[in-house]
């Protein structure tokens, strides 16, 4: 979760592969860039075009690597003068060795005049990511207290607040999601402090209890932090779904109503008028040609029931919903989505997606990059649906591309052609 | 209209929309302070060109006939690696996890392991599983070995003793704190070999080849030259078909792909005729401990990218098995020379900066000086004695003088380019951003390359492969020197 605010070092306390594997893994990244050369931007959005860690060896883990990470963080700010501040990650074997990363953070707080968050993120605590993403919303969100209270000048200033200040919450700016969503909620009139973290930058995110509302996207992730606000600030937020029409538009209407002013609810009224006339004509071509199509869905959890309803608007049917790290709320509200019958497994292995495939044929099966290899082997066309094929995905322009994928990957002639006997 | 163009519908957001304006993050570019440039002069690590030992252990276990590597840590230690393999490959690759949690911390992993090993068994009946072990695992200072055995006895005493018959077992440990994933590599081979191999009595006329990285293109063209030798041979931890297989249903539960190691070609290896490492820093373990145990005479080779690599691995294997030199392999080394002198022009007195794990950098960085290119910059992504040595030795005998960053980041390396631009960069997908920022091409080769289709199963390596390497490096030098020559007669 800390991965997408872009104008920071991301540091990972570990031995070399922690680090290694959080680089270079996603299609489109944030739109801030460091300086390459004189004269020429990186080519690659500056938190992920680099990838800091403390390298750990095995010298460094039996006497401690404190010192090492210090030395590592002081040297990083120095080689990255831009950098707003820095986050710095452990993970199992740094945990499991006590190193103290809060103080180390403190230290060079001080020492540099910017803001270093610590976050502990020790692989096995918790039943899977989901974990951390509950430990992030805590941990950021009392980090960013202390953070207010000693240095009061991150504050929004009163008279720079405005009534119509709101905040994306779970909105990780997948594939550029936020080109699609984020001027849906300008053109309603009102101003985004902050994307809880899609493209976002570590000094904005202070002001995330500076505004009137908080939009919830992704709400497995990251409600926690909105009810954190909440309690603490009595900052109301309204959960909303960014995918397919209806959803998308219900969430125009249920944010403008949130505000109750008449204005605001014809300009909903008037957007999603004219999104809708800008995506029919496309949408009704893919429909006719997905209509009756079975598909199964294999996400993280909140897409999963999000979706269901996407894929009914182009007249598939959902016969099998899988989550990775699910949570019981989850799994009700999939339960009420879904029509009697469909298969549901938690957190389901390999062999199980196998067994589901054979069982409930499928004509298309949304999941992502480990699985959907394995499943073409049995003919069924697969969608990478964590960081998209080809997004996009999200609100109604983005609706678009996701029938576009859907359509190219059930309708390709491939799967025709290993149908017949040659 | 001529021809009338289906219409295609709108599409929502196109590719263009998304190319946003760049802010930079500060008023202008600030160059590194000197003193920092070097990693060895660093704490940080930026931009490492390797990965952790567990992914060389599972890349090895994958190379095996249903074999399935069982890792002993958090989920994220498998899913990581399953990603990495998945851009690579493009294929399935299943490997289970121990899946640590808090009480695995405190504990100890010995109940993660011990119904691990039974869910795996009973489910997937692999013929081999590999316990990898990992970081955490290391750090808590699980027993392996014992856990292991209460595993095996809670299987027999659940399914009988015939189970015990259906899989074999092999422990690797590889906490990522001690080294790379070409040693992880490395001490599966020597793993394997050992838990595996058996010495018979009856010799064998067989050859046991071990690859290291090498893609399945590269398998398969290794196999073409055993076989144009007549050679018998045993390629341990075969990719080529396990990362590689065929769209098509599979023909039982679970999926398996049809290729891979036998178990019994490692158990049989112990009579082998010989055993080659044709990847040192990436195997020569298993070849060396195979010759100290059984004295099955073991050659470590450069890996055999280019001519004098290739050339050495034909003779050697030729005054082994006591086979000549077929005229089919003299006909192939002659294309690719031909392909050499066609190109000189191309490639004679071009800057060229190498990077990535040591055994394909040193066996293309002879490649480089054969065709008259000047390495300038070389980075061994993983620290090697032997690598940094036999590039020494090669340039002295070219009379080139690179620089060697021998175990160092890219962060340097990428430094060392700005100011010393080369024409050409060959190195893997991590490189990309280097090579267009400095504005030159990028030739990918060895580990990981994932940003290109199909480049798995074309080969670099061998005589066919070089040709077909050098045609890529060439090309790139067309496009991009040479973009207004419309014939290159």
């Amino acid at each position: 979760m800390g991965g997408p605010i872009t104008d920071v070092i991301h540091l990972v306390h570990a031995p070399v592969g922690c680090g290694y594997y959080t680089w270079g893994t996603r299609r489109h990244l944030g739109d801030l860039y460091n300086w390459a050369a004189p004269g020429v931007l990186e080519n690659e959005a500056h938190h992920r075009r680099h990838c800091y860690t403390t390298a750990m060896t095995e010298q460094d883990i039996i006497f401690g690597g404190v010192e090492k990470l210090k030395r590592a963080l002081l040297e990083a700010f120095r080689l990255n003068p831009g950098a707003r501040g820095a986050i710095i990650y452990n993970t199992c074997s740094t945990a499991l060795i006590g190193d103290d990363m809060e103080q180390v953070a403190r230290e060079v707080s001080e020492e540099v005049g910017k803001p270093v968050f610590a976050c502990a993120s020790p692989g096995f605590c918790g039943v899977s990511q989901s974990k951390g993403h509950h430990e992030f919303n805590f941990q950021f969100y009392k980090w960013l207290l202390e953070y207010r209270e000693t240095h009061p000048e991150v504050v929004l200033p009163e008279e720079e607040r405005t009534p119509y200040d709101v905040n994306l919450i779970g909105e990780y700016n997948i594939d550029w999601d936020e080109v699609v969503v984020v001027p849906l909620f300008e053109r309603l009139g009102l101003r985004i402090l902050n994307v809880f973290t899609g493209n976002a930058r570590l000094s904005r995110l202070f002001q995330l209890p500076d505004a009137k509302l908080n939009i919830v996207h992704c709400q497995r992730s990251a409600t926690y932090i909105a009810e954190l606000i909440k309690e603490g600030f009595e900052i109301p937020f309204v959960r909303v779904s960014l995918f397919g029409l209806s959803q998308t538009a219900q969430a125009l209407r249920d944010t403008a109503a949130w505000f109750g002013e008449e204005e605001m609810a014809r300009r909903a009224e008037e957007i999603i008028e004219e999104e809708m006339a800008a995506v029919t004509p496309a949408l009704s071509w893919y429909r006719e040609r997905l209509a009756g199509k079975r598909v199964a869905i294999y996400v993280g959890a909140p897409r999963v029931w999000h979706w269901i309803k996407v894929m009914e608007e182009l007249g598939m049917e959902v016969v099998a919903c899988m989550t990775t790290f699910g949570h019981r709320e989850d799994y009700e509200k999939i339960v009420s989505r879904v029509k009697p019958g469909t298969l549901i497994i938690d957190n389901p292995n390999e062999f199980e997606i196998e067994e589901m495939i054979e069982t409930t044929r499928p004509d298309l099966f949304l999941t992502g990059l480990k699985e959907k290899y394995l499943v073409r082997k049995f003919g069924v066309p697969t969608i990478n649906s964590h960081s998209y094929e080809k997004g996009p995905y999200a609100g109604f322009r983005g609706f678009v591309n996701f029938a576009r994928d859907l359509y190219q990957a059930v309708c390709a002639p491939v799967w025709e052609i290993i149908k017949k006997d040659f | 209209m001529i021809n009338e163009v289906k219409e295609i519908p709108v599409t929502g957001i196109t590719y263009k929309d998304l190319r946003l304006e760049k802010k930079p993050l500060s008023p202008a570019y600030v160059p590194p302070p000197r003193e920092l440039v070097p990693s060895a002069k660093r704490a940080v690590c930026i931009d490492p060109s390797r990965t952790c030992m567990p992914l060389g252990a599972m890349w090895a276990t994958l190379g095996v006939h249903r074999a399935i590597p069982f890792v002993q840590g958090a989920q994220g230690c498998t899913t990581y690696v399953r990603y990495t393999f998945a851009r690579i490959f493009r294929e399935p690759a299943s490997i289970a996890s121990a899946s640590f949690h808090e009480d695995a911390a405190v504990f100890g992993g010995r109940k993660n392991l011990v119904r691990g090993i039974r869910n795996l068994v009973c489910r997937y009946r692999p013929e081999l599983i590999s316990v990898v072990t990992t970081c955490s695992s290391e750090v808590i200072g699980d027993d392996i070995q014992s856990f292991l055995a209460e595993a095996q006895e809670l299987l027999e005493e659940e399914f009988g003793p015939e189970v015990l018959d259906l899989t074999r077992f092999v422990v690797v440990n590889t906490p990522s704190f001690s080294g790379s994933h070409v040693e992880g590599y490395n001490r599966a081979a020597r793993e394997f070999l050992r838990a595996l191999a058996r010495k018979s009595g009856s010799s064998s006329e067989r050859v046991c080849f071990i690859p290291g990285f090498m893609m399945p293109g590269d398998i398969r063209e290794l196999k073409h030259l055993f076989s144009l030798m007549g050679v018998k041979h045993s390629v341990l931890f075969d990719i080529s078909e396990t990362l590689d297989a065929p769209l098509g249903p599979p023909q039982s539960l679970p999926y398996y792909p049809r290729g891979g190691t036998r178990v019994e070609e490692f158990v049989r290896a112990g009579d082998a005729q010989a055993i080659f490492s044709l990847s040192p820093d990436a195997g020569s373990a298993g070849a060396k401990w195979l010759k100290k145990r059984y004295q099955v005479p073991s050659f470590v080779l450069p890996m055999p990218l280019g001519v004098g690599n290739t050339d050495r691995l034909v003779k050697t294997l030729s005054e082994v098995t006591g086979r000549g030199i077929p005229e089919e392999v003299r006909y192939e080394r002659g294309i690719l020379l031909d392909a050499m002198a066609d190109t000189l022009h191309y490639t004679m007195m071009k800057k060229v900066a190498l990077a990535g794990d040591p055994d394909f950098v040193a066996g293309v960085f002879r490649f480089v000086c054969e065709l008259g290119m000047e390495p300038t910059y070389v980075l061994l992504g993983t620290k090697s004695a032997s690598a940094a040595e036999e590039i020494w030795k090669v340039a002295e005998e070219y009379g080139k003088r690179p620089v060697v960053m021998n175990g160092g980041d890219q962060f340097e390396w990428e430094q060392a380019l700005k100011e010393d631009r080369p024409d050409v960069v060959l190195g893997h997908s991590r490189c990309v951003n280097i090579a267009r920022e400095i504005g030159v091409p990028l030739v990918r080769f060895g580990f990981p390359v994932y940003d290109r289709v199909g480049y798995q199963r074309e080969p670099i390596v061998a005589y066919r492969g070089g040709e077909r390497f050098l045609a890529r490096l060439v090309n790139a030098i067309l496009d991009h020197h040479y973009p207004d020559d419309r014939t290159h007669q």
